[in-house]
């Protein structure tokens, strides 16, 4: 039945397509006996999308799909709290998309009052026609049992992705998805940008490079002692530092010690032999023949 | 006359001079009296009782590594304004605020949190985590402080920062990491107990030996249905959701499933679109959930985190007090299924004609 879906579907874009039309209907109805609503999953990623002839809310009909990149379906319900929420989301998420090859629309139902659901799309701002979805056909051909779902569907009328709410991270999921399709990130930036690393900060590394600073904050105000301390707590946390072995070598040649300022240089310069400082210190710690 | 009046003049002057003295002298607590500073104080603290965090700059004596002098009586204002100054030392926070969501008080001032020389409490923080959070956040602190239900990941551990990152976060919300990340470093355990001491579920444990996630699971957003800040609905859900077995059918009762799912899916006799658990156009799940006196809740069939069949169906149920799991044996068909020898006898549905 799939196939009659996507054959239905070709029929629909080619030219002359007005004959077909009955053929399409058929073909959606044909569908719903295969994919039902509230089947365990969605249909596969991948699975033709028929491109069916929809009542819109604003009067007259559009095609559920365009010829672009990307189609961007959103189903959603009336007086929802979460279809709400999801409209409010994507009104923001849209505005990045705006220059693109990318159409959006609101499907609803038939069986919801059409004014009330183009009401709620417009207070939300979400941007996009309000398609009706008769006998929620193209709802049952997806096999979607939820709302508010967001259907991606790339330029080969193919489905791209499919995302049910999500109460956190929603934009940036879709956005993601909507950017692979549109090849501006690759498999592997869509995948972090769908589980995102840790937000972390601190560990030795970086507590290394706060006490560096703070040492050379000291030296440069004069306070030698303190200096070389906090530098020497920067290579405890962080042994692979070489600034801040570099950073010991160039106060303990200026406390005149500059025999142990060269191990410290030597140091910074097996570590990172383009470290400048440690060059030069170096350099000006060797003794004059 | 002139005598009173000058006593006069000289005491508006005094009293005009107040707020500009103690605006430009030197905090006397930051001397003499513990605490004696006006709590969130950016001043140093006293010695007694002792700060819990102090400041390597500070410690190191030197006023003058964020001040114009290094005179600590007249250190003078700080060399610059916001930020700026404290990502002198702190330079990963030019990266860590370049990502997507970050806090605006960390973006106008570090030190609308963090005392620079010393605090009370760790990190440096002007408050303890969850007072100094809520001073702003105040419908968090309303929510926290009415729920009948609380979540201890707020009181407990490093409240507030268990979860959020108070800086900048690649997740919304500031959230450390994606809800489900967070919520398995603790559920992930067979001894956790809630609040009131009811033992909890090793949510880690089952979902990694059931591979049939919730929609809500797999997308790693345990917060579509648990409020994490606490509420009055059992198991932090964030809204009703039947705790029985048996219930008489009430789509209020089940408002937390009918946030995303079709009421009607449940309550239509018939339908051939909005279920697929039906027989020809009878539609199973009304019938379950519709008995009158003895309807079945979502739980009486469905795991609702994840299970080892499709459909989120339970592998059995549990039956009486003994600990023993009747067993569902639901089997799925290629059009449609069956259960058999468990609630009733074996019963066969079918959804689409057989191919």
């Amino acid at each position: 039945m799939r196939r009659i879906a996507d054959f239905a579907a070709r029929d629909a874009r080619a030219p002359g397509a007005g004959a077909s039309r009955l053929t399409v209907m058929i073909a959606l109805l044909a569908c719903q006996c295969c994919f039902h609503p509230a089947s365990a999953a969605h249909a596969a990623i991948g699975t033709p999308v028929p491109n069916a002839e929809m009542p819109s809310a604003a009067g007259g009909k559009a095609q559920a799909l365009q010829a672009v990149e990307a189609n961007v379906l959103v189903f959603f319900r009336p007086n929802q709290e979460r279809s709400l929420g999801a409209l409010k989301e994507l009104a923001q998420c849209q505005k990045a998309f705006a220059d693109k090859s990318v159409r959006w629309a609101a499907v609803v139902s038939a069986s919801v009052v059409a004014e009330t659901a183009a009401t709620m799309v417009r207070d939300s701002g979400f941007a996009a026609p309000v398609l009706i979805d008769t006998g929620d056909a193209l709802y049952g051909s997806l096999g979607l049992a939820l709302h508010p779902v967001v259907v991606i569907v790339d330029k080969e009328n193919k489905l791209a992705a499919f995302e049910p709410f999500r109460a956190v991270n929603y934009c940036s999921v879709i956005s993601a998805h909507l950017r692979y399709v549109l090849r501006e990130i690759s498999a592997e930036e869509m995948r972090k940008a769908l589980d995102p690393p840790k937000a972390v900060e601190g560990g030795n590394g970086q507590v290394a490079k706060r006490y560096r600073a703070l040492a050379e904050a000291l030296f440069k105000s004069g306070n030698l002692e303190k200096a070389l301390e906090s530098a020497r707590k920067s290579v405890e946390r962080d042994p692979a530092l070489a600034a801040g072995h570099a950073l010991i070598g160039e106060i303990l040649r200026a406390q005149g010690h500059c025999a142990d300022a060269l191990q410290a240089y030597a140091q910074a310069l097996a570590l990172d032999a383009a470290n400048a400082s440690a060059g030069e210190g170096r350099e000006r710690c060797k003794p004059t023949r | 006359m002139t005598l009173i009046r000058r006593a006069l003049f000289a005491l508006l002057a005094m009293a005009l001079s107040a707020p500009l003295w103690a605006q430009t002298a030197q905090p006397k607590a930051a001397v003499t009296g513990a605490r004696a500073a006006a709590p969130g104080t950016l001043a140093p603290l006293a010695a007694k009782p002792a700060p819990v965090s102090s400041h390597a700059p500070y410690e190191a004596g030197d006023c003058k590594i964020c001040h114009q002098s290094s005179d600590p009586k007249q250190p003078g204002p700080v060399a610059k304004k916001g930020p700026a100054l404290c990502l002198e030392c702190h330079e990963e926070f030019a990266g860590v605020m370049k990502r997507e969501h970050t806090h605006a008080p960390t973006r106008a001032d570090c030190t609308n949190c963090h005392n620079p020389h010393n605090a009370q409490y760790r990190k440096l923080l002007l408050k303890e985590t969850r007072v100094l959070c809520t001073t702003c956040h105040d419908s968090i602190k309303k929510t926290m402080d009415k729920a009948t239900v609380p979540h201890k990941a707020l009181t407990t551990g490093a409240q507030c920062t268990n979860c959020h990152n108070p800086h900048a976060s690649s997740v919304a919300k500031l959230l450390v990491q994606l809800p489900f990340d967070l919520c398995v470093n603790c559920h992930n355990r067979d001894d956790a107990v809630d609040a009131n001491g009811k033992k909890l579920q090793n949510m880690k444990g089952w979902l990694d030996n059931n591979k049939q996630w919730h929609g809500p699971v797999a997308a790693k957003d345990c917060s579509a249905c648990h409020e994490p800040h606490g509420g009055d609905h059992f198991r932090l859900l964030k809204a009703d959701y039947p705790q029985e077995f048996y219930a008489k059918y009430d789509p209020r009762t089940y408002e937390l499933c009918f946030s995303c799912h079709q009421e009607a899916a449940f309550s239509t006799a018939q339908t051939t679109t909005l279920t697929s658990f039906r027989n020809g156009a009878t539609n199973l799940h009304f019938l379950h959930l519709q008995q009158s006196g003895r309807g079945r809740t979502c739980r009486a069939c469905h795991e609702v985190h994840a299970s080892k069949q499709e459909n989120h169906i339970r592998e059995g149920v549990p039956y009486g007090s003994g600990g023993w799991m009747l067993k569902l044996n639901y089997k799925k068909t290629a059009n449609g299924g069956s259960c058999e020898k468990t609630c009733h006898q074996e019963k066969t549905y079918s959804n689409r004609p057989a191919r």
